[in-house]
């Protein structure tokens, strides 16, 4: 007799019955997999009418589909991960290996808060499942194992939203009970006001790893957790309405899978190919309502799966209407300083130009993060592998690791090294440098390095994948690449230009010599405006420019092909100005986020989504969603 | 169901009790330890602990169990840890008076309190103070303990159950060492470059004037005592990262400097060997500086690491903390393995009760 539970169509009836209890009704799995089919069929048809950025109302995501999808993807996978443990008992798959993912994982701790994350999101979403000897289990952690802090936004954020869950569950626990010696109550105090205090924070100012496609996900997956499980109301609805300010903030910056521009925090294989990043993963269950795991990453995708938050169709339609060529501003900040600079905070312009073919996005440079630092990029829409060029001077130093960690600077470096192995590679593709010095006008760009003595390297790389269309060098210096429908024209301002074959790029390094301008020039354009042989013949002059920069002269003018004019002037290098047309472009200090999606002027605590007719307002001081 | 406590009364309760340092329960959490430390630690005793930062593989996230306070009772042969585990440990303190009983330690997830001689380990601090580099008990008044900060000195009135930030030079800077240089009470704290006084627990700063003993302000410190510095007017010599600042008596000014006869290297640490001569230690290993002559003599020997963070006398064996290694002890002219193998040992401190 056949065990139709234990069948494959058994287990994914109940999978999907188990979702539908939860989020659509309680109904037959059977008849709910019939429901699916049909939603799917429709959707198609749907969608094959009617292309994305012309689409006027996006449906929330993620759609009952995509959360069962997501949660059989996860709990198909064998990783030694707790979501994955979750995912299996939730759909009743191979539960005795998930089982024995969660001794083990009791058993040997470590990871710290991201242990404690995951630990929080099982317990919580498996807490029907979990008998007294689990939970005893669970809550003698709190005691045994001591998971540290760590010293990030997203380290905080993990560990506080974890224990303010703990704590309220077992609100009992004495100081003796817990590894930091504090009680139930104060424990819950301490991380209350830590993320109460974050929300306010960020509102105003925004967070310190912002737009970062490494570290994102580390943001919205304890976020999602605390939302479905805090007993506090208000800090429910605060909490979602920061999932939204997140992804709406990250929307306004995707383009057709990849997360475009300047980046706080990037990942070594990530920068060089966007849609790797881990912030994929979330992009495709709440922007295409699609399932997207990168190289296997994103078991996190459970405790989605399992949420109430539902991504509102407005941050839907931000993410995907590219109809026309637009510009989006954000002020962000600095990481935490802590020696070598006189402020805490450095302010950053972060400038955006989208297209439905391109994205050119920067910050003015310097440096903002430490290690991981991505300061400007070409996002092309194409859909080829590596879809993107930028450039950097790969830097490194006691000063950098000074200013951002607290031990003995010389000492970090090497600790760095260790853990980070490209951080002191001169070959490396991420990282800021405190000699680059960036400025963006819509379409145009200029990254200027004046790289001294001192410096760890004395050269300029940039990175050109071979996944391009097209890619040559002409007579009069400039370099040419088309990907898709987006053009770019590159020149570099280097006497000498080094081509090195790598094997999924052209790195062009530019050597830089002490105390003399080194940098290139960038200027972007549309199969829609022109062609590509057009847009090659509208370059046939090189940029007027000086290697030694002088009061009061323009260090780089450049008359773009639709009759721009755009300059840069200054003696030093941390004070050239840009000039458009010969107006000074000043550094906007004021719009947390200016552009037609989004609006906020910095410390108002207020964020205004746009999409179409449509505006959806976050009001942090009345804590109120309005649209 | 949401979580039932009256979380503005226990709130408002802490609050009150900041406003009175002087409390029934801290005058009874000091009794309680003075007896305790009566008992059980004989009159006399030596005592040395290690703070241990991490193991070189160490990155946030991946745990690092061997971390913390370590303890010897034997000249610093043998090690116990006494805990926090898995923290980033930078820095301790004792009250004397207790001989054991409430330690202190630094660490990145803010200041850590035992008040069982380590058994058991309370974190005092909250989500405001991190990354503590260094804490200090006033041993005049063991209230007060000061905590310095990379984004700022802070302090508590109540042994530690609550801080403050105090408002002034050093509310938001780096704050690295700390140091009571004499008697009285005299607060030295190192930041980023500067070196401020203060005689009112901090409310109040003086770019660095002078100080009477500056031996023993680890990372920043003074030459040895003796003759020699007296005919020299009083020398004071203050390690920094680049190097080493020599100043007179007076107020600690002017660019780093290299000791004079010692090789250039960042200096970590400094303890007097004695007369005019002071043992001094950085990322080029052990030297012995003798400030009459004025000559630097290298110790480093057969030395695991080079890199040595910390030193202490034990008897009269010099103990160095390496970055990574765990402790050597000299023995005649060569350094032997002394505990806490693949450790970085970010301090060493010596107690006496």
């Amino acid at each position: 007799m056949v065990n139709w539970k234990r069948t494959a169509f058994g287990r994914t009836a109940a999978a999907a019955r188990y979702v539908a209890q939860r989020y659509v009704c309680c109904i037959p799995a059977p008849a709910l997999l019939l429901l699916c089919a049909a939603l799917c069929t429709m959707r198609a048809a749907a969608q094959s009418q009617e292309s994305p950025s012309h689409r006027t109302a996006w449906p929330a995501t993620p759609s009952a589909e995509l959360r069962f999808k997501a949660l059989k993807a996860v709990a198909d996978d064998r990783a030694n991960f707790l979501p994955v443990a979750a995912a299996k008992l939730k759909l009743n798959i191979d539960t005795a290996f998930a089982w024995q993912l969660v001794d083990t994982f009791l058993t040997h701790p470590v990871g710290d808060m991201f242990w404690l994350y995951p630990a929080v999101g099982f317990y919580f979403h498996c807490k029907d499942r979990l008998n007294s000897y689990w939970r005893g289990r669970f809550r003698g952690m709190m005691k045994s194992y001591s998971p540290y802090r760590g010293d990030t936004e997203n380290h905080y954020l993990m560990y506080y939203s974890a224990i303010l869950l703990f704590s309220q569950e077992w609100p009992e626990l004495g100081r003796g009970d817990w590894f930091n010696g504090k009680s139930s109550a104060e424990n819950y105090a301490d991380a209350k006001e830590y993320i109460d205090h974050w929300i306010d924070d960020v509102a105003a100012n925004s967070v310190t790893e912002w737009d970062s496609p490494r570290y994102v996900y580390l943001y919205i997956t304890p976020l999602l957790v605390l939302r479905d499980f805090t007993n506090d109301p208000l800090l429910r609805k605060r909490v979602d309405m920061m999932i939204e300010y997140l992804l709406a903030d990250f929307a306004a910056e995707y383009l057709n899978g990849s997360y475009c521009g300047a980046h706080s925090r990037h990942g070594d294989n990530s920068v060089i190919d966007p849609r790797r990043a881990e912030a994929g993963t979330y992009a495709g269950f709440y922007f295409e309502d699609s399932l997207a795991m990168p190289n296997g990453l994103g078991n996190e995708l459970t405790f989605a799966a399992l949420s109430g938050f539902q991504c509102p169709p407005i941050i839907r339609a931000i993410a995907h209407d590219r109809d026309t060529a637009f510009v989006h501003t954000e002020l962000k900040r600095s990481r935490a300083k802590m020696r070598s600079s006189s402020e805490r905070y450095t302010l950053a312009g972060k400038y955006d130009f989208m297209t439905p073919d391109y994205c050119l996005g920067s910050v003015p440079g310097g440096l903002l993060q430490p290690i991981q630092q991505h300061s400007w990029d070409v996002t092309f829409a194409s859909p080829k592998p590596n879809n993107t060029i930028f450039g950097l001077h790969p830097q490194w130093s006691a000063m950098e690791a000074g200013m951002f960690f607290p031990e003995e600077p010389e000492l970090i470096v090497g600790s760095i090294a260790r853990t980070k192995g490209s951080y002191t590679n001169e070959n490396k593709w991420v990282g800021g440098s405190p000699y680059e010095h960036i400025v963006q006008y819509r379409n145009m760009l200029a990254a200027l390095y004046a790289i001294p003595a001192e410096a760890s390297t004395h050269h300029v790389d940039l990175f050109l994948p071979k996944s391009l269309d097209e890619c040559d060098r002409s007579d009069s210096g400039w370099i040419f690449c088309r990907m898709g429908d987006a053009f770019v024209a590159i020149y570099p301002l280097a006497a000498e230009r080094i081509w090195m074959e790598e094997k999924i790029n052209w790195r062009l390094r530019l050597p830089a010599p002490v105390d003399s301008l080194t940098g290139y020039v960038v200027e972007c354009a549309r199969a829609a405006e022109l062609s590509f042989a057009a847009f090659r013949e509208a370059h046939r002059e090189p940029p007027r420019w000086c290697r030694t920069p002088r009061t009061d002269e323009n260090v780089l003018d450049v008359r773009t092909r639709t009759g721009v004019r755009f300059s840069v002037a200054g003696s030093q290098l941390d004070s050239l100005t840009l000039h458009v047309n010969g107006s000074a472009v000043n550094f906007d200090a004021v719009h947390l986020f200016n552009g037609p999606n989004m609006y906020s002027i910095a410390g108002s605590r207020v964020i205004e989504l746009h999409a179409g007719n449509r505006k959806r307002i976050l009001d942090f001081n009345r804590n109120t969603i309005t649209e | 169901m949401p979580y039932q406590h009256d979380w503005a009364s226990s709130r408002n309760h802490q609050r009150t009790a900041q406003a009175t340092p002087c409390s029934y329960r801290t005058a009874l959490l000091f009794a309680t330890a003075l007896w305790a430390a009566l008992l059980q630690q004989p009159a006399g005793a030596t005592t040395f602990y290690a703070v241990v930062l991490a193991t070189p593989r160490y990155a946030v996230g991946a745990s690092t169990l061997q971390s913390g306070l370590f303890v010897s009772t034997d000249n610093a042969h043998t090690w116990r840890q006494l805990g926090p585990r898995n923290v980033k440990g930078y820095s301790m303190d004792a009250v004397d008076s207790s001989r054991g009983r409430i330690l202190f330690m630094a660490a990145g997830n803010g200041v850590h309190r035992s008040t069982d001689f380590g058994a058991t380990w309370r974190i005092v601090t909250d989500w405001r103070m991190t990354e503590v580099m260094d804490v200090m008990v006033d041993q005049h008044d063991p209230r007060w303990i000061y905590a310095a900060t990379a984004f700022g000195f802070w302090r508590s009135g109540d042994g530690g159950d609550h801080w403050e930030n105090p408002p002034g030079e050093l509310h938001g800077g780096y704050t690295y060492r700390l140091q009571t240089p004499g008697p009285g009470n005299e607060l030295v704290v190192a930041g980023e470059n500067r070196f401020f006084r203060s005689t009112d627990h901090g409310s109040s700063w003086q770019a660095m004037g002078s100080f009477t003993e500056p031996r023993g302000i680890l990372g920043i410190v003074g030459c040895a005592d003796g003759s020699c510095s007296a005919s020299r007017g009083g020398c004071r010599m203050y390690a920094t990262g680049e190097g080493v600042m020599v100043a007179a008596a007076g107020p600690a000014r002017g660019a780093p400097a290299q000791l004079p006869g010692c090789p250039r290297m960042n200096v970590y640490a400094m303890i007097s060997a004695g007369g005019a001569s002071a043992y001094v230690a950085g990322d080029s290993g052990v030297w012995l500086y003798n400030a009459c002559t004025p000559r630097c003599e290298e110790r480093t020997a057969n030395i695991a690491n080079p890199i040595v963070h910390a030193l202490v006398m034990a008897n009269d064996t010099l103990v160095a903390g390496t970055y990574g290694d765990g402790l050597f002890r000299m023995a005649g002219n060569s350094w032997v393995q002394s505990g806490l193998e693949g450790s970085i040992v970010w301090t060493l401190r010596r107690k006496e009760w």
